[in-house]
């Protein structure tokens, strides 16, 4: 790989062209909280969230050099989602990231809903990929399935292993992408938001990571704006704000099993409860209430379960990003397709990534 | 968090005058919003106040809808008749609602009661020769009872019970009232939440405010007995957890000083000591204790904040 130092923004396409299409770039978006991390710019911040690696500042204050194990370019435009970019492979990459993330609560993957894995480039008629993780929930049996070509016939066939109950989740999905301005790219996503590409332009996978981030962004700062609060009303109060309630398009299998795996303090759930000895089984219609603890981020939140259902209750600072969690792995482990009461949340769920299919044969499918 | 039995009427018409929380809207459906709660209003020429457990208003029809909400099983007819006399200036100074209309501006009077004591304030009612409208709630169903109301939409809305397949949502969980378990399960979530963001020690005051969303605007003696009850949660949930409850020089600067810091071990073990706290204080779930109705800025308090511990 030709070396080409990265100064500033407009050096980022050298950088990117340098990498070449044998490696791919790779792209690891982390969600940042720099409140009450006492940085006063992105350097700072870094400095304290990676403390075993070294931070080069660039002429651009958005863009830092993290070198380390691994080294990454550090673009900090976004304020809240930050992409790491780096040639390095990507299991080592996420394995410096995910290190940091599980020591700092300042620190995020993103978990995106299964919508925004499948709302991408739709009924385009291009090399689109996907791959499934299935895994049948009473049995445990495990199988991975993947599409080179997302069309009728293939969303039959999972429809069958949705009817034999197993759960299936979106594990990653690849689309060749032409745009008119930026050339022809492929984009790899996987649902805790690494990005793998080959392309033209850097331009067009940063404009593609930024609609990805963006569409993820409001469906996270809607969860917040629901945020329950007091305000002062008169001489009186009034509450503001309502609980996210969740409704899933078929009971979770075995919810005994499900509160002890959501509770159990580990990842992904990452949650704390009061245990209840008595959590074994959970009778059908029976609503269990937690006063849960999200302990990547130190937050308190209390949720209750029914058969179908969960609703959430975030209070006013509570991060958006703790629902968007629970969300990804509700529809990992029990497969069900949703929907969010609130027409909003449901819109930033649905929301739909339009683009252009590359013309066949453009990029090659690994 | 199933609604504490002394909030299921607070909490059934907050959410169905709140759209998409899971539970049926008829009142929200019907363009009412809530506008205040515990919001004193009336009492000049030395007349005894009346205080709205809520206030809902619908803007587009300038028409307000005062609501008490019992839990118990009496309607006091000094009490009813007090709400119904209410004159439309009173009820605007005291609720601060913005009149667009005055000369279609209403009010009228509802209560919302628990289903077992439906006949009792029903009784209550007819004796204080009050004809208002009643709605009987359970978990899951409301339906009116006694009279109609003035505004018809909310007659359609009502005319036959509202049912609900889930619980209706607590937006109110807490006051002074509230049992010692049920102070004791959100102070042990937010010692552990507190915990988990590397925390060294937590103040009873900070305790309070996580816990009572609306501490910093009730009144002082309201305020005060929460941040009592607050303290004497942690003290107790520090004994259980096997934290430290260390006296500060006024109740609120009490303090809960975490030793062991589960956030420096390896994954692991942070895991396992996490699970240890979760079983510890399983150990203290008791079933909640269901007191008497209580109105969130009662004031009944003998007021301990700000003096030592033990004045």
């Amino acid at each position: 790989m030709k070396a080409v130092a990265v100064k500033e923004r407009a050096d980022l396409q050298d950088w990117f062209e340098a990498i070449g299409e044998g490696r791919g770039l790779k792209t690891l978006v982390l969600e940042v909280h720099r409140e009450g991390l006492g940085a006063a710019d992105a350097v700072e911040a870094l400095a304290t969230l990676f403390p075993d690696q070294q931070v080069h500042p660039t002429e651009d204050g958005t863009l830092q050099r993290l070198v380390g194990e691994e080294e990454f370019v550090v673009d900090s435009l976004e304020r809240r989602f930050w992409s790491f970019h780096t040639p390095d492979a990507s299991g080592s990459a996420r394995a410096v990231l995910d290190r940091a993330v599980s020591y700092s609560r300042h620190l995020d993957r993103m978990w995106l809903p299964w919508e925004h894995l499948r709302n991408i480039q739709p009924d385009a008629d291009s090399p689109s990929r996907a791959s499934f993780k299935a895994s049948q929930v009473a049995t445990g049996k495990q199988a991975a399935v993947s599409f080179n070509k997302m069309g009728w016939e293939e969303h039959d066939i999972l429809q069958i292993f949705y009817e034999y109950n197993y759960s299936l989740a979106y594990d990653n999905v690849l689309f060749e992408i032409y745009d008119p301005d930026y050339g022809r790219f492929r984009e790899k996503l996987t649902g805790d938001g690494t990005f793998v590409t080959i392309g033209d332009t850097f331009h067009g996978h940063e404009s593609f990571v930024g609609d990805v981030v963006g569409r993820y962004s409001r469906l996270i700062e809607g969860v917040e704006g629901n945020a329950m609060r007091w305000e002062p009303s008169g001489v009186g109060i009034r509450p503001v704000g309502k609980p996210i309630f969740i409704e899933f398009e078929r009971p979770f299998p075995d919810r005994g099993r499900l509160y002890q795996d959501m509770f159990s303090c580990r990842m992904p759930f990452r949650l704390w409860a009061a245990a209840s000895p008595d959590r074994a089984s959970v009778p059908d219609g029976e609503v269990i209430s937690a006063e849960a603890v999200d302990l990547h981020v130190g937050q308190r939140l209390t949720i209750e379960m029914g058969d179908d259902w969960v609703r959430v209750y975030v209070r006013e600072g509570n991060c958006g990003n703790s629902v968007a969690r629970l969300i990804a792995n509700l529809q990992r482990y029990a497969n069900a397709p949703l929907r969010l009461a609130d027409p909003g949340l449901q819109a930033a769920l649905d929301e739909t990534l339009s683009y252009s299919a590359a013309p066949q044969g453009a990029l090659a499918l690994a | 968090m199933p609604s504490p039995r002394r909030f299921l009427p607070h909490n059934t018409f907050i959410s169905m005058c709140t759209p998409d929380d899971g539970w049926p809207s008829p009142l929200a459906d019907a363009g009412y919003k809530i506008k205040g709660i515990e919001t004193p209003m009336g009492g000049q020429g030395g007349q005894e106040r009346a205080t709205p457990d809520i206030i809902a208003f619908n803007e587009s029809e300038q028409s307000i809808l005062l609501v008490e909400a019992k839990s118990g099983g009496s309607a006091s007819p000094g009490q009813a008749q007090r709400y119904v006399k209410l004159t439309l200036e009173e009820v605007v100074r005291g609720s601060k609602i913005k009149v667009r209309e005055p000369d279609k501006l209403s009010k009228e009077v509802v209560y919302v009661c628990l289903r077992d004591n439906e006949m009792a304030i029903l009784t209550g009612l007819q004796k204080a020769d009050v004809d208002i409208p009643v709605l009987s709630v359970t978990e899951f169903e409301v339906r009116r009872v006694g009279s109609e109301f003035e505004d018809r939409r909310l007659n359609k809305e009502f005319k036959d019970p509202v049912t609900a397949k889930r619980p209706v949502p607590v937006y109110i969980n807490l006051d002074s009232e509230s049992s010692d378990s049920e102070f004791d399960k959100a102070v042990a979530g937010e010692l552990v939440a507190q915990l988990s963001g590397k925390r060294v020690r937590v103040s009873v005051m900070e305790l309070a405010k996580a816990i009572c969303g609306f501490l910093n605007l009730m009144g002082d003696r309201e305020r005060n007995h929460i941040i009592r009850k607050t303290s004497e949660a942690a003290e107790r949930m520090a004994t259980k957890l096997g934290f430290r409850f260390s006296p500060g020089p006024t109740r609120p600067d009490n303090a809960v000083t975490f030793g062991d810091q589960p956030e420096r071990a390896h994954p692991r073990g942070r895991t396992q000591k996490y699970q240890a706290l979760a079983r510890r204080a399983a150990e203290s779930d008791d079933s909640p204790k269901i007191k008497g109705q209580g109105r969130l800025k009662d004031s009944i308090d003998s007021g301990h904040t700000g003096l030592p511990n033990g004045e």
